[in-house]
């Protein structure tokens, strides 16, 4: 693909998402105005890069959003919901547009029909026929790559050259430091000499000095403003304490010495430059004329994107008559006019980027585009993630080998010495292990930022009035993790406004507030991410829950009888559930929120669910930070040796025999007046061992699918790091195995799977 | 002392942090007429800003670089005309 297109999608891509945010933002606060401003930036350069390429529908439709923007900037419209779905709309078909763009490099042919709808549509919200442009170009907010204006005030004339002789993008950095910043410690003039690349400096007074006798040393009254030929990323960073005291402004360096008024961004540079050349080539006369119309077009889109529409419209003229006229020479003397002659050191400087390949400005461009950052494929992280594995495991039979020195060879000597450098290799396994696995945290915004849309228009949808809040997007987690994450928060943030959350009437009639509000929360507790969703919905009640379950076979009377309110919330995960009166087309197949448990639990982690009726439900997902790394209790029955994962381990007892009842085949103990079912892990096995029956039984205690169970052993062992094999190819299918892990002294340790062993 | 008072000339010398701007601004009030800052080494935002504020001659280039080259040219120059006042000023106060 060639480069430019390619940015433009990347480019566009990032935009329309911000747009879609900013428009979010503007629906519950339409008189926000730095995100209007910023919506309406946003649409503006994806719009003004579009025509940079033969895509009219896109360029189309993205106007008239534009122009409705336009007006509810200038107040002469009020945003209402309809317009956001609208233009919502707009953006969404744009994004396939993109997408389409990025595979076949040309709009679907349908393109066009789908623009008029929606530019008639989108015009029709505000009272605008198709065509009629709500404000001239030029009020529009200029592509940022006009110099900015006042500069002489600020610079000499001097100082301008100099920093124009750069011949680089310029950041102008106006830095406008709080009155009371000394408290803060700061110190702008020394922030402000830091710049990177300073090309000129400037400071004044803010206001007008006061008399030196009531001069206040601690007020600082100083402006500064900076000329760099530093990337705007990389000024920004410098500042990015103190963001809200800075604006950075991004120019051409070329346009402060460009005549009054004229000024060509580097891109549009070369274009134009490239269309005279086109047109100086020898062409058959029957080509001439596509030919003429082509670099006409394509010097006018590059102009518009310029933000010089004027100069556009004279492009367009001098290409009519050139096709009248028959001649090259007009049109090629009309685009030159705007490549500026007067400034002989320009012309020199053009000529030599011409003679650059024309791909260098957009390379320029892209270099500022991307953060500091290496793209890897993810199966080299993985490849590296399982060599550490491999590292951790062979670093773990040092300890047995320095044991066999000792024991074995009588090598006390040498066994300290190899413990010694154990200690040594371990720490660097260990920190070379979190680094890695700190290369593939990521934050969980990754997921929630697809929410604040997914939640409008679900509410929408079904009329209600639903404010999402979202707290801790920034707390990390595996990337894996944070993947597995999308499906059950979309599940239950759908139960959550179809089930929980009561239309604004019945809120309203219940005492409660006409919004109601969602809350997704994330924040990382020890080696566990938490993810809550929180409503202050109807709740659910444990009546209605039991009967269902009752109802539909998923317990029997006893159990109706005996269940807890507790126990009966969390019949919502249990397979066949659903307690909707109506299918919806939103939830309440009844397969949600098992599907949502068992992807949870796969990855590692658990759910809970809490309620209370009329005011709410609490779901509480807790997830491994990691899903690299298990950690395992390694329990030994006779000879054998198995693992068991930690995070189901409740706590370890040493049962009397004496103390084990026998309740007809079924065995069981009193752990502190509770009565807690025991099973022999054996037996579970059907390992058909006959061991000794021991004075003492050791148990693990363990909670698997909410039950609390004693599993019989023969010894605990130790608990430790593993990582952890699935079974794979024929071993796949054994049950009750959740994978295998290789040990220090080489042998490999089976890691079950209690759920599937006991449920 | 890294704000010294000589006649008056205010010399700022190695280097004059935010702690500085209280006793600076005190020997402004106090009827200096310009600065000497080529022993300057540092110069905080608080004490510039003062410089700037009084108006008063700059005498020398500061001897820090930076300082040099971006806050020199923004103070008011020692000239010629600010000579003579300086080369009279302890004659006067000796009469």
């Amino acid at each position: 693909m060639n480069d430019l297109l390619a940015l433009f999608v990347s480019e566009a891509r990032e935009l329309l998402q911000d747009a879609g945010q900013d428009l979010l933002v503007l629906e519950r606060a339409p008189d926000d105005a730095v995100a209007i401003n910023r919506l309406f930036r946003s649409v503006h350069t994806i719009k003004g890069s579009s025509g940079l390429f033969d895509m009219p529908p896109l360029t189309r439709t993205l106007h008239a959003a534009e122009d409705m923007f336009q007006a509810v900037r200038e107040h002469r419209l009020a945003l209402t919901p309809d317009m956001v779905d609208m233009a919502l709309q707009a953006l969404d078909q744009t994004g396939l547009w993109i997408d389409e763009l990025d595979r076949h490099e040309i709009l679907p042919p349908d393109a066009e029909g789908v623009a008029n709808a929606l530019v008639s549509a989108l015009r029709a919200k505000f009272g605008q026929r198709a065509g009629e442009p709500l404000a001239p170009q030029a009020a529009i907010a200029p592509s940022c790559a006009a110099p900015p204006p006042g500069l002489k005030e600020w610079f000499s004339e001097a100082a301008l050259r100099d920093a124009a002789a750069c011949g680089r993008d310029l950041q102008l950095v106006a830095y406008l430091p709080e009155e009371n910043c000394f408290f803060k410690g700061e110190d702008p003039l020394a922030m402000a000499m830091r710049i990177p690349q300073l090309q000129a400096l400037g400071i004044a007074p803010r206001e007008a000095w006061p008399a030196i006798e009531n001069f206040d040393p601690f007020a600082c009254n100083l402006g500064f403003y900076a000329l760099s030929s530093a990337g705007h990323a990389e000024v920004e960073k410098l500042f990015r304490y103190v963001p809200d005291q800075v604006t950075i402004t991004s120019f051409a360096a070329a346009g402060l010495v460009a005549p009054a008024g004229l000024v060509l961004p580097p891109v549009v540079a070369a274009l134009l430059r490239e269309q005279i050349a086109l047109l100086a080539l020898e062409a058959p006369a029957e080509e001439f004329a596509g030919r003429a119309a082509s670099a006409a077009r394509t010097a006018g889109n590059a102009l518009r994107h310029g933000g010089l529409a004027d100069a556009a419209a004279a492009i367009d003229a001098a290409g009519a008559r050139a096709l009248a006229a028959g001649t090259n020479a007009l049109l090629s003397a009309a685009i030159g006019e705007f490549l500026d002659p007067a400034a002989p050191v320009e012309v020199a400087r053009a000529e030599a980027q011409a003679a650059a390949p024309a791909a260098a400005p957009v390379a320029e461009a892209q270099e500022k585009l991307t953060p500091r950052t290496l793209r890897v494929d993810q199966e080299k992280i993985d490849s590296m993630m399982d060599l550490v594995g491999e590292l951790v495991v062979a670093k773990n039979s040092l300890p047995f080998l320095a044991r066999r020195a000792e024991q074995h060879f009588g090598l006390r000597e040498l066994g300290r010495e190899i413990k010694d450098q154990y200690g040594v290799i371990d720490r660097i396994a260990q920190e070379l292990q979190g680094a890695i696995m700190a290369v593939r945290m990521m934050p969980v915004s990754q997921v929630f930022q697809r929410f604040p849309r997914l939640v409008r228009d679900l509410a929408r949808k079904l009329g209600k009035q639903v404010d999402l809040i979202i707290e801790g997007e920034a707390t990390e987690a595996d990337k894996n993790v944070i993947e597995t994450l999308f499906d059950p928060l979309l599940h239950m943030i759908r139960n959550s406004l179809d089930h929980g959350i009561e239309t604004p009437e019945i809120r309203v009639a219940s005492g409660k507030p006409e919004t109601a509000t969602v809350r997704l929360l994330a924040r990382q507790e020890s080696d566990q991410v938490v993810i809550e969703i929180i409503d202050d919905g109807r709740g659910i009640d444990p009546e209605i829950i039991k009967f269902k379950a009752y109802e539909r076979g998923l317990i029997d009377q006893a159990r109706l009888a005996a269940i807890t309110d507790q126990e009966a919330i969390m019949l919502v995960f249990a397979a066949g559930f659903s307690t909707a009166e109506v299918l919806s087309d939103v939830s309440g197949r009844g397969v949600g929120m098992d599907v949502v448990r068992n992807v949870v639990e796969k990855a590692g982690g658990h759910i809970t669910l809490s309620s209370v009726k009329g005011a709410g439900t609490t779901v509480r997902l807790n997830l491994p930070l990691s899903m690299a790394v298990s950690r395992v209790m390694t329990v030994s029955l006779g000879a054998r040796m198995f693992g068991i994962p930690m995070d189901l381990i409740h706590e370890t007892v040493k049962i009397p025999r004496g103390e084990i009842m026998r309740i007809k085949h079924s065995e069981a103990f009193v752990l502190r007046d509770r009565v807690v079912p025991l099973l022999q892990l054996g037996t579970l096995l059907d390992l058909g061992d006959d061991l000794e029956p021991a004075e003492e039984t050791a148990v693990l205690v363990v909670r698997v699918a909410g039950q609390t169970v004693g599993l019989g052993i023969s010894a605990f062992g130790e608990g430790m790091e593993v990582i952890l094999k699935p079974l794979e190819g024929l071993l796949a299918k054994i049950p009750g195995y959740a994978g295998t892990a290789l040990l220090g002294d080489g042998r490999v340790l089976l890691v079950l799977d209690l759920k599937e062993l006991i449920a | 002392m890294t704000i010294r008072r000589s006649e008056d000339m205010i010399f700022l010398e190695e280097a004059c942090t935010v702690e500085d701007a209280d006793a600076l601004l005190a020997e402004i009030q106090a009827g200096a007429a310009m600065f000497d800052w080529t022993g300057c080494s540092f110069l905080h935002t608080a004490c510039l800003q003062l410089v700037l504020a009084s108006r008063l001659p700059v005498r020398g280039k500061p001897e820090d670089a930076a300082l040099a080259r971006w806050a020199a040219p923004l103070v008011t120059p020692y000239t010629a005309a600010d000579l003579p006042r300086q080369t009279l000023q302890p004659i006067l106060t000796k009469v």
